[in-house]
């Protein structure tokens, strides 16, 4: 694999898919996906953690370097149904601050 | 039940993912632990094997893994061939909001209690993670 699965939603926001683990092994995946979609336009984006089964600090680190990617170019990055594992992670690491957990995708950027 | 369940890696080629793949094989034969005994288990040896094979990315490096699953207590023994690692004390603190690294040992500091030797041309790092009661009983 080397990319997770991207799918526009409406003109200018596109959701990202991410499956099974995000550790040191995927999470350089999460960050060239991310970085094509900033490339082609797309700098709003919500990654779909609902199939997200674990994630490490690796992951984490993705996460967040995905959010300054999107920042960067104007837009912004969110996360939506998270497992309880990822949020332990994320609370353990107090980014939930930053990264506030969504419920689901469709309502992520609703506000 | 067994009491003590173990793997060995070698990386490259093995990845953090073995280190998982054997854990989900172990955890799926202990009904006894819960998920949020899983869940902690599944982290802390993720940042554990992460960062031997981070901290060695020009070596082959032999990491011997050790689970030891007792009624009141989940100890997590490593032992690597790795060059010297930072002792967790150097990396106890979680680094600002804005790092993409540096997470790993904070972490597992936050989910167990921690010991690092070096002994002899090995790292050697104990885990201990206390189990969880229900109704202030032990199980087991």
């Amino acid at each position: 694999m080397t990319g997770f699965p991207i799918e526009p939603v409406g003109s200018d926001l596109s959701v990202i898919r991410v499956e099974g683990r995000l550790n040191m092994v995927t999470a350089p995946h999460l960050r060239d996906t991310v970085a094509a979609a900033v490339k082609a336009g797309q700098s709003r984006l919500v990654l779909d953690l609902r199939e997200t089964s674990f994630m490490d600090s690796s992951g984490l680190g993705a996460l967040i370097g995905s959010l300054k990617a999107t920042r960067e170019a104007g837009g912004d990055l969110r996360i939506a149904g998270a497992g309880e594992q990822v949020l332990m992670v994320l609370q353990l690491s107090n980014m939930d601050r930053i990264l506030k957990p969504y419920p689901n995708p469709e309502t992520a950027f609703a506000d | 039940m067994p009491t003590e369940y173990r793997s060995a890696l070698l990386s490259p080629p093995d990845t953090v993912d073995s280190a998982h793949d054997f854990l989900v094989d172990v955890l799926d034969q202990r009904p006894d632990v819960t998920a949020a005994e899983r869940m902690t288990i599944e982290t802390i040896v993720s940042e554990l094997i992460t960062n031997v094979i981070q901290h060695n990315p020009d070596r082959t490096v032999r990491c011997d893994l050790l689970l030891r699953v007792e009624p009141d207590l989940f100890t997590i023994e490593t032992t690597d061939t790795g060059q010297v690692a930072l002792a967790e004390s150097e990396c106890a603190e979680m680094p600002g909001e804005t790092a993409e690294h540096g997470r790993g040992l904070a972490l597992i500091n936050l989910l167990a209690a921690v010991e690092y030797v070096r002994v002899s041309d090995r790292n050697r790092w104990v885990l201990s993670v206390p189990r969880q009661r229900e109704g202030g009983r032990e199980r087991g």
